[in-house]
C-alpha cells in the first residue's frame, strides 16, 4: 500500500487506548478525519496505529471519550533516523566508504593492450602515457576517442587504435600495419637510371650504383647511365676468392646533359575565317521512337555556306522509364569567308611562336635554356615555314625499375615537368 | 418488526430507479464489500458501535451491521471506510426504525 510507505516516511505511532468505551474514542476521532489502521484487541486493551500528525489532534478527543492513550512504539523513518543518530559515526564511515569506492572507480588502474604482434607493449604504454593514459590517471580527463586517434601518430607502426574503459581498466585495441621488407618498398625498389632523352652529358654524379658513362659523352635515349648494382668489379676479385653475387640497389644520381630540340611550323599568308552574318535558318525535329519527324524548317537550307548548331532536348527520365521522345533544334548560321592577308614578317613571327610552343611542350620547367635560334626555311607567296632550335641543359636521368626492359615503364626520376 | 406485509418501495428508492442512479448515493446506504471470509469493507459507515475480536458492530444509516468471526481486526478506519479482517463467520444486518 502506497499509504503504508507514506506513513513509514512520515513516522507513525503504535498506541494503546484504555478506557470503558474505546469505540467512542474511535468514532470521535474518525469523525474528526483521523486515520487509524491495524486496530486490534490485545490483552484486554485496544491497540492501534496512527500518524504522528494525527496524534496531536486527538488530545481533546481523548478527554471527551474519557480514555487513556499511551504511546507504545514510535515507528517509521524519522524515529529510525533519530535512533541511528547515536551511531552516526558508523553511518559516516559507511558513506565515506561509498565515496571512496566511487572516487577510486574514477581512476584508471589497469591498461590492457590487445592486438599487438611485433610492436613492444612498453612502446605502446609509453606512448599512451604521453597522451595522458597511464595507471592512476583520472578517467574524466581522458578522451578515449582522441587517444585512439592520436596513438597511431606517435607509433607509426600502428595503423589503428581504439580505446575504451571497462570499469577501472582501459582497453586499447590496436591493429599493426604490415610492413614490407626494405627491398620491397616502392621507394627502395632496385633499378637503374637511364637517359630520358638524347643528350651530351655535362654533369655526372653517382650517389649509389655503378656509373656507366662519363661527362662529355653523348648518350641515347633509354641508355643506362647508372646501374643499380653494387658489388666487386670483375677485376677486383682475387682469383680463387668466392665471388659474391652483386647486390641490386636503387640507383641514385644526378645526370645533367645538353639536349637539343627542334620544331618546324608553317603559317599561310592568306587565311580564310568563317564569319557568321547573323542570318540563320532553324529546323525543328521531333524524334519519336527513333524516327525523326521534321516539325518546321523542312525546306532546303537557303545558304551555301553555313555552320550548324545542334541542340537536343530529352525529357527527363522518370523512375527508369525513358520517354522515347527527343527534340532536336538545328540552327543553320549563314557564314561568309573572311580573307585575311598577313605580311611575311607577321607570318614569320607567328610561325616562330608556334614552333617554339611545340618545343616547350617537351622541355621540362627545370631545364636551363642555353641557346635558341630560329630559321626561316620556307618562304613563298602562300606560306612561311620556320624552324626553331633550342639547346638546354637539363636532368635527363630517369629511374627504371629493375626487371623492366628497355621498352618497359620508365618512371620519371628527376626533373619532373610541372603540370 | 411493526407493519407486516410487503413493503412499498420508498420514494427515494423509486427516484433512484427512475434516475438510474446508484442506490447507495440516493439512499445513504453503506456499500459493503466482502472478500471471501477474510475481509469486509464498509463504505459510508457510521462508526464502530462495538469492537471485540469476535464481534464487530458497525453503524449504518437506519441500522447496524454485525460482523462475527474470530481474531477480528479493524484493518483501516477513517471517515469514508472501515475494513474488518480476520476469520469471518457471518454478516448480519440489524434494521432500526
Amino acid at each position: 500500500m502506497a499509504l503504508g510507505l507514506l506513513f513509514y516516511l512520515l513516522g507513525y505511532l503504535e498506541v494503546r487506548v484504555a478506557g470503558a468505551r474505546p469505540e467512542r474514542f474511535l468514532n470521535l476521532a474518525v469523525a474528526n478525519g483521523i486515520y487509524f489502521w491495524d486496530v486490534r484487541w490485545r490483552d484486554g486493551e485496544l491497540h492501534l496505529k496512527m500518524g504522528i500528525e494525527a496524534f496531536r489532534r486527538i488530545r481533546p478527543i481523548v478527554h471527551r471519550s474519557r480514555c487513556r492513550v499511551r504511546i507504545l512504539r514510535r515507528r517509521g523513518f524519522p524515529f529510525a533516523w533519530r535512533r541511528a543518530a547515536g551511531r552516526r559515526v558508523l553511518l559516516a564511515g559507511g558513506l565515506v566508504l561509498l565515496a571512496c569506492f566511487y572516487l577510486l572507480s574514477g581512476f584508471v588502474w589497469f591498461i590492457e593492450v590487445r592486438g599487438l604482434k611485433e610492436v613492444p607493449e612498453e612502446a605502446v604504454l609509453t606512448a599512451l602515457a604521453r597522451l595522458g593514459l597511464r595507471p592512476g590517471a583520472w578517467k574524466g580527463r581522458i578522451d578515449p576517442d582522441r587517444v585512439g586517434e592520436e596513438l597511431p601518430a606517435i607509433i607509426p607502426r600502428l595503423g589503428w587504435a581504439g580505446v575504451y574503459f571497462q570499469g577501472t581498466k582501459a582497453v586499447v585495441e590496436v591493429a599493426e600495419r604490415t610492413v614490407l621488407p626494405a627491398d620491397r618498398r616502392p621507394e627502395e625498389a632496385p633499378g637503374d637510371i637511364v637517359a630520358a632523352k638524347d643528350g651530351l652529358i655535362t654533369h655526372f654524379l653517382v650517389l649509389r650504383g655503378e656509373g656507366l658513362v662519363r661527362e662529355g659523352q653523348t648518350v641515347r635515349r633509354g641508355q643506362i647511365l647508372v646501374r643499380g648494382m653494387v658489388g666487386p668489379a670483375e677485376g677486383d676479385v682475387p682469383p680463387g676468392d668466392r665471388v659474391s653475387p652483386p647486390l641490386l640497389v636503387r640507383a641514385r644520381g644526378v645526370v645533367r646533359a645538353r639536349v637539343w630540340y627542334d620544331a618546324y611550323a608553317e603559317v599561310p599568308l592568306r587565311m580564310e575565317t568563317p564569319v557568321r552574318t547573323g542570318d540563320a535558318y532553324v529546323r525543328r525535329i521531333v524524334k519519336i521512337l527513333g524516327k525523326p519527324v521534321v516539325v518546321s524548317g523542312w525546306r532546303r537550307v537557303p545558304f551555301d555556306d553555313y555552320q550548324v548548331e545542334e541542340t537536343i532536348v530529352r525529357p527527363r527520365e522518370w523512375r527508369n522509364i525513358a520517354i522515347p521522345v527527343e527534340f532536336k533544334l538545328l540552327r543553320y548560321h549563314k557564314v561568309i569567308r573572311r580573307v585575311d592577308d598577313i605580311t611575311q614578317s607577321e607570318a614569320v613571327r607567328r610561325a616562330q611562336v608556334e614552333a617554339r610552343r611545340r618545343i616547350l611542350e617537351e622541355v621540362p620547367v627545370s631545364a636551363h635554356i642555353l641557346k635558341e635560334s630560329a630559321q626561316v626555311v620556307q618562304l613563298d607567296r602562300r606560306l612561311v615555314g620556320v624552324r626553331v632550335m633550342l639547346e638546354t641543359e637539363e636532368d635527363i636521368g630517369r629511374f627504371r625499375p629493375a626487371g623492366a626492359g628497355a621498352q618497359g615503364r620508365v618512371t620519371e626520376h628527376l626533373g619532373r615537368r610541372r603540370p | 418488526m411493526p407493519g407486516a406485509g410487503p413493503r412499498r418501495p420508498s420514494w427515494r428508492q423509486r427516484l433512484a430507479a427512475t434516475l438510474e442512479m446508484p442506490k447507495d448515493v440516493i439512499m445513504d446506504l453503506p456499500r459493503v464489500t466482502v472478500l471471501g471470509d477474510l475481509q469486509v469493507t464498509v463504505e459510508n459507515h457510521r462508526g464502530v458501535v462495538h469492537y471485540s475480536p469476535e464481534r464487530v458492530l458497525v453503524g449504518m444509516n437506519k441500522g447496524r451491521i454485525l460482523i462475527t468471526g474470530q481474531d477480528l481486526v479493524i484493518g483501516v478506519i477513517h471517515e469514508e471506510e472501515l475494513t474488518v479482517t480476520g476469520l469471518l463467520d457471518a454478516i448480519t444486518f440489524q434494521r432500526i426504525g
